[in-house]
């Protein structure tokens, strides 16, 4: 049985970085690379009614965005020389989210980018280094 | 297509700043004058709403019945699920039974709070007082009452809310009694009945907007914006108009200007307002920790033989109904609307989580606002002050810095629910006159235009008219629940069989 390697992206430029060498490490192993976008959300998040009764629209809007923008074309680049690689996009709390989502395709290794998209974590992104202390399988933090 | 709108606001705008400053000049009070050309329409549409019969020499408004009658009917009917599925309701809040995989939708605790800050305004804060002045101490207990039993009205409406939405093609939803009563009678073979109880329905929601969800809400906001910054000497003293501007402009910036930013912020900071309210009561509470006793032993005698109220235990009884739905807005039909954007298969499961909606409301928050007032002896000596005035009060005697938070929560309150109903106003007018940018655009100008008249007028004048509009939208809402109460039961044992054989996953 080959490997299941998983890569955490955001749409940042970092987590594109995470996402090719992740992408090189699978070919060599060989193993399969299966690629999360993950928007961050919160079941307790407070809307107004208006966000609300447009939530379900805004929803499908959000995920072909995502999907269009940026997943399809990082799974397309990185599909050349027969890697075998899918992708997802899914709503959740980044971290705990990655790690179930590494449990649930039985993955042997995490990837990330160091910084996330939001500009306030400059130093360590803030879901890598939340991911870094609760992660029960190996993280790769790439630069 | 946004371009004219605006421009077009921004003209209303322009003119209602200019006007009153002119007319001010020539006539001295602009606000006596409005309150003399509103007020005596004010009471007669408050004069055919509250339409009394004598009882025991009291006279006892038949909509108040009408409002007590169905939520008891419904506490029953359905075997007390007000208190049996109470529990079940945090399981739903948290999760347990929401597969992650919908994570991204309308979560049932989002839709709570969505509800929730519509219906925590000023009636928790400045209604209670309205029941205790004019009811006595007592009032409370029959206001606590009618929260728990309001709960099951509201299990009902919010049920069928979700059960009749509309999922449109693009994944919007649009719920709430105009749905349910028009599609559920359509089901049934009956068309016209359905598109009548509904048109009814939108009609009066537009008034029980105007009313209750814009001016009662405007008016207490600006008595305690009045009172913090000094009362006759305070800058907004005898500017009732300008304060009514200036909200008037804030909420035209948000529904007509487009700029959802301000709601989203006013929205996120009620749930900390709220909590900080309810901090600061048991601060109070805990001053006055001698007096409670008292206190409880004067709510619960009250409750059965008042002295000195105006129509004895009929009279408390009257005013404690009628402030618990003022606040909880239970039986009204107006929180199914944002109940119905959750995610979920089992509308069951969100009139479940809607069963905590009056019990926040109106048991927490609003016994909350009672006890200080009580313990306080605030309303023995209030002599004319009522209203937000008097819980103020309340509070400033025993921590004298705390009307000016309350001037923050009260504002914020007020502004969060007055942006609800800006959203409900435009939904009826939907409804009504057709599905079209115009038709919204007239009903946000018109709603907008009351929010000013709202600051200016006398409490009592905008308490009755206030509860007049939102109450005649039970008419049309309780007859829908009697004429479904069999359906929502067959589907609410449906649920609970299921859900004790095990069939829903649990994913916590």
């Amino acid at each position: 049985m080959s490997q299941i390697f998983v890569v955490g992206v955001d749409g940042s430029e970092g987590s594109a970085r995470a996402a090719r060498f992740a992408a090189e490490r699978a070919k060599l192993m060989p193993a399969d690379l299966k690629v999360l976008y993950v928007i961050d959300w919160s079941p307790y998040k407070i809307y107004t009614h208006q966000e609300a009764e447009t939530r379900g629209a805004d929803r499908k809007r959000e995920m072909a965005e995502v999907e269009n923008r940026v997943l399809q074309p990082l799974l397309v680049e990185l599909s050349r020389d027969g890697l075998k690689i899918d992708g997802e996009v899914r709503y959740g709390h980044p971290s705990r989210l990655l790690i179930d989502y590494a449990k649930e395709v039985g993955a042997q290794e995490i990837y990330v980018g160091r910084q996330g998209r939001s500009p306030l974590n400059l130093i360590f992104g803030s879901t890598t280094s939340h991911l870094v202390q609760i992660c029960p399988i190996p993280v790769m933090v790439v630069p | 297509m946004l371009r004219r709108p605006f421009a077009l606001f921004a003209i209303v705008l322009a003119s209602l700043w200019i006007l009153p400053a002119q007319a001010q000049e020539a006539e001295g009070s602009i606000d006596a004058a409005i309150n003399a050309i509103i007020g005596p329409v004010a009471n007669t549409v408050a004069g055919i709403i509250f339409f009394s019969v004598p009882v025991a020499g009291v006279d006892l408004p038949l909509i108040v019945a009408w409002l007590g009658i169905a939520a008891t009917f419904f506490t029953v009917y359905f075997g007390f699920i007000n208190l049996r599925s109470f529990g079940h309701a945090f399981q739903l809040l948290r999760g347990v039974y929401t597969n992650p995989r919908s994570a991204g939708e309308i979560s049932h605790f989002q839709a709570l709070a969505t509800a929730l800050s519509g219906t925590v305004g000023l009636g928790n804060i400045a209604g209670v007082a309205v029941a205790i002045s004019l009811g006595g101490p007592g009032a409370t207990v029959w206001m606590i009452v009618m929260g728990l039993l309001g709960m099951s009205s509201k299990f009902v409406e919010c049920t069928l809310g979700v059960k009749y939405r509309i999922e449109n093609e693009d994944g919007s939803v649009s719920g709430g009694a105009m749905r349910y009563l028009s599609r559920n009678f359509e089901r049934r073979g009956l068309p016209g009945l359905g598109k009548f109880l509904a048109a009814f329905f939108a009609l009066m929601i537009i008034g029980a907007a105007i009313g209750g969800g814009n001016m009662f809400q405007v008016n207490q906001a600006y008595q305690q914006v009045l009172a913090v910054t000094g009362e006759q000497s305070s800058f907004f003293a005898d500017k009732a108009w300008l304060f009514g501007i200036i909200v008037a402009t804030l909420v035209g910036i948000v529904t007509i200007g487009g700029v959802k930013r301000i709601a989203s912020v006013t929205d996120k900071l009620v749930p900390g307002m709220a909590i900080l309210y309810l901090l600061g009561g048991l601060t109070v509470l805990a001053i006055h920790f001698d007096r409670i006793p008292g206190a409880v032993v004067e709510i619960i005698s009250g409750a059965f033989s008042p002295e000195g109220v105006a129509g004895g235990f009929i009279g408390a009884l009257i005013q404690g109904i009628r402030r618990a739905t003022f606040s909880n807005e239970a039986g009204i039909g107006t929180a199914a609307i944002a109940h119905s954007a959750v995610k979920t298969d089992e509308p069951i499961t969100e009139g479940i989580v809607a069963l905590h909606e009056p019990f926040i409301d109106t048991v927490v928050i609003c016994s909350m606002t009672a006890l200080v007032i009580v313990v306080s002896g605030a309303y023995q000596n209030a002599g004319d002050i009522s209203g937000v005035q008097l819980t103020s009060e309340a509070f400033g005697s025993a921590l004298p810095w705390f009307p000016f938070v309350l001037a923050v929560a009260v504002v914020l309150f007020a502004f969060s629910t007055i942006l609800a109903y800006s959203y409900y106003i435009v939904l009826a007018g939907n409804y009504l006159f057709g599905r079209t940018p115009r038709v919204s655009l007239i009903m946000q100008i018109i709603f907008i235009l009351f929010t000013i008249l709202g600051a200016t007028m006398s409490l009592g004048a905008v308490v009755d008219f206030s509860d007049a509009m939102l109450f005649a939208c039970s008419i049309p809402n309780i007859i829908g629940l009697y004429w479904f109460a069999s359906e929502v039961k067959a589907d609410y044992k449906s649920y609970m069989r299921r859900l004790k054989a095990g069939e829903f996953p649990r994913f916590k």
